[in-house]
C-alpha cells in the first residue's frame, strides 16, 4: 500500500445489452468522480452494469458509495441488473466485506463467473448471457 | 511511551485539488509505519488513513483549510491521527457514522473522536502483531510532512531523513 501512487483509471466496455466497468489502480476520494461519472453513463441505457474490481488495489467508502447509489438505481428500474465482481482475496473484496449486506459482490469472475453457489435471488438479476458478456469484455482487455 | 512518528499537514478542500492530496498522504503514513512500526496491518492501515483524511477534506472546510496527520509508533499499536481546525466533520457526527467511519471502526483497537473550539480531530489505534510489539528502527525519530507552503496547494516535502541527520528542524 506504500510506494509508488498509482492513480486509478476506469474503462466502461459495452457486450451487447451490458455495459462492463473496470477499475484499475488505486480508487479513493480523488477518483471517485470519475467512476461516478462511469457510473451514469453505463446506468443510462437501462441494460445491466457489472463494475468489476480485478485488481488488487487499494480503495475506500468513497468507492463504496458511488456503487451503492448505482446499484439502487440500476435495481429500481424494471429488470434492472447491476453486479460487482471482485476476487475473494483481494483489497476490494475486504473493503466490500463490511458493506456486505448492502452490496453483494461476486467473488469468482473472471475465473469462473458466475458462480454457481449464488441463489437466483442473490444473483440481482444478471444472468448467464451477461456473465459471457464479462467474460468476453474481460478477455478482450486482458489481451 | 512515545517511540516517534510522522506528521502531515496538507490543505484540505471540498471537491477541491485537495482530494488529490490522500493518495498521497496514505502512501506517506504507509511508508512510516513500514519502516518504523513492524507488525502493523498496513491495508488496515491505508485504509483507516484514507478515510480519515477523506472525511476531513469532504466535511470539515467550505475554503481551503489544514490537514494534519500524526502517526506515533507506540509498544502495542501504531497511532493515526488525523486533525482538522474547520467546522467540524459534518454530517457524519449528527446522523452517526457513515460507512467510512464504520470500516474505521471495524478495523482499529479503538477509535475517538476530539474536539475543542477550533481543533477536531479523530484517532485510531492500529493493533501491531504480538511478536513485533516494540520492535522499532533504532534512528531516532522519523518526521514526514506535506508542507501547506501558504497556496492552495500543498507541497509535499519528506523531510524524515533529513531531520534525523539534524539538517532541518521541524
Amino acid at each position: 500500500m506504500g510506494g509508488e501512487v498509482l492513480a486509478g483509471k476506469v474503462e466502461r466496455v459495452q457486450e451487447g445489452p451490458a455495459w462492463i466497468v473496470l477499475m484499475h489502480g488505486d480508487h479513493d476520494l480523488s477518483t471517485a468522480p470519475n467512476l461516478i461519472a462511469e457510473l451514469e453513463q453505463a446506468l443510462d441505457p437501462g441494460g445491466p452494469v457489472v463494475v468489476v474490481l480485478s485488481d488488487d488495489h487499494f480503495m475506500d467508502s468513497a468507492i463504496v458509495r458511488p456503487l451503492l447509489t448505482a446499484r439502487e438505481q440500476a435495481l429500481a428500474r424494471r429488470g434492472g441488473s447491476f453486479a460487482v465482481v471482485a476476487p475473494p482475496d483481494g483489497f476490494p473484496s475486504r473493503v466490500l466485506g463490511h458493506v456486505r449486506a448492502l452490496i453483494p459482490t461476486y467473488q469468482t469472475w473472471p475465473r469462473r463467473w458466475p458462480p454457481s453457489r449464488m441463489t437466483p435471488e442473490e444473483n440481482d438479476g444478471i444472468d448467464v448471457a451477461l456473465a459471457s458478456s464479462a467474460n468476453r469484455a474481460a478477455g478482450r482487455l486482458n489481451r | 511511551m512515545r517511540h516517534g512518528g510522522g506528521r502531515w499537514a496538507a490543505l484540505a478542500a471540498p471537491g477541491g485539488g485537495a482530494a488529490g492530496h490522500v493518495p498521497e498522504i496514505r502512501h506517506a503514513v504507509v511508508d512510516v509505519l513500514a519502516r518504523e512500526c513492524p507488525g502493523v496491518d498496513l491495508s488496515a492501515a491505508a485504509l483507516v488513513v484514507t478515510e480519515l483524511a477523506a472525511n476531513v477534506v469532504t466535511h470539515a472546510y467550505v475554503k481551503p483549510g489544514p490537514l494534519d496527520v500524526e502517526v506515533v509508533c507506540e509498544p502495542d499499536a501504531a497511532v493515526v491521527t488525523v486533525r482538522g481546525w474547520g467546522r467540524g466533520f459534518g454530517r457524519s457526527i449528527r446522523r452517526g457514522m457513515g460507512i467510512g467511519l464504520q470500516i474505521v471502526a471495524a478495523l482499529a483497537e479503538s477509535f475517538a473522536s476530539m474536539a475543542s473550539s477550533r481543533r477536531r480531530s479523530r484517532r485510531a489505534w492500529l493493533g501491531r502483531d504480538r511478536a513485533d510489539r516494540g520492535r522499532r528502527r533504532r534512528h531516532g525519530d522519523a518526521r514526514v510532512r506535506i508542507l501547506t507552503a501558504g497556496s492552495r496547494f500543498a507541497k509535499i516535502v519528506a523531510l524524515d531523513r533529513r531531520l534525523r541527520q539534524g539538517v532541518l528542524s521541524e
